[in-house]
């Protein structure tokens, strides 16, 4: 029988693209960004000058969908509230940014690879939602 | 070909399933919810007393993603930043609720989305255009 906290990881282990909400001063804000992990903590890429960038700085608070498709709507999924945080080991910050570069070029400028520290994490789809404290 | 508003109005008009990113006192929050497309504003159901219901009637500013999905990968979409309340239209909140009989148990509020901005995004996050249906 799988544990809470390997239910939720294999989802994150197998969901690359998810959604990212953040706030703008007051105002939400949320698309659509491709993602790696390890374990329970998440990383993402983006043009250092981007709107999300810019509304990390003022509130590094962020809120994730990830495992949710249309194609089986009845999977679970999880819902992650998590902190914008920084890589502080430089080997796994080049193997993180190294994998990023295999996926994405950028035209518009410097790309920087962001780390997302969870604070909770909640299982949905799977029976009553059940929640993952850090 | 299609024009940005012609497919704007496609994707509005499949009553799809979307992201809806709200302000959760100075967190962002998020969640996938279906919406509806009626006479210019978008609706959706949530229980009286859900998290979503409390959190735009604290500040009604939303942002939502919805669109198409290709095999698990998201083609065209719209981005729509609007401004959420709750509401008593009972002819919509009526025709929903026979859409989904299973709420018809609960307490559910109707929450009218009424766009302010809308932009077409493709996949690649490179062709955003600002669409305007009025």
């Amino acid at each position: 029988m799988e544990t809470l906290k390997e239910k939720i990881l294999s989802i994150i282990n197998d969901n690359n693209i998810g959604t990212m909400a953040t706030l703008n001063g007051r105002q939400p804000y949320v698309r659509y960004m491709t993602f790696t992990n390890e374990d329970f903590v998440l990383y993402a890429t983006t043009t250092e000058d981007s709107q999300k960038v810019m509304d990390l700085n003022e509130n590094p608070y962020t809120h994730i969908l990830l495992g949710y498709t249309k194609e089986d709507m009845d999977a679970p999924y999880v819902e992650i509230t998590a902190k914008l945080s920084e890589i502080k080991d430089d080997t796994l910050k080049l193997k993180i940014t190294n994998f990023f570069k295999e996926i994405f070029t950028s035209d518009e400028g410097e790309m920087v690879t962001i780390q997302l520290d969870p604070i909770s994490i909640k299982l949905m789809n799977d029976g009553e939602p059940q929640e993952l404290n850090f | 070909m299609k024009s940005n508003k012609d497919i704007a109005l496609q994707i509005l008009n499949e009553n799809s399933i979307g992201v809806m990113a709200t302000n959760n006192n100075g967190v962002p929050n998020s969640r996938y919810m279906t919406f509806h497309y009626v006479e210019s504003k978008l609706y959706t159901v949530a229980e009286k007393d859900s998290t979503v219901a409390r959190e735009i009637t604290e500040y009604g500013g939303t942002h939502i993603l919805l669109g198409y999905e290709s095999e698990g990968i998201l083609e065209t979409f719209l981005e729509i930043e609007g401004s959420a309340v709750t509401t008593l239209n009972d002819i919509v909140k009526q025709q929903l609720l026979e859409k989904y009989p299973s709420h018809a148990e609960g307490d559910y509020v109707l929450i009218q989305i009424t766009p302010t901005r809308m932009r077409i995004m493709n996949k690649n996050g490179k062709n955003q255009e600002e669409v305007h249906l009025i």
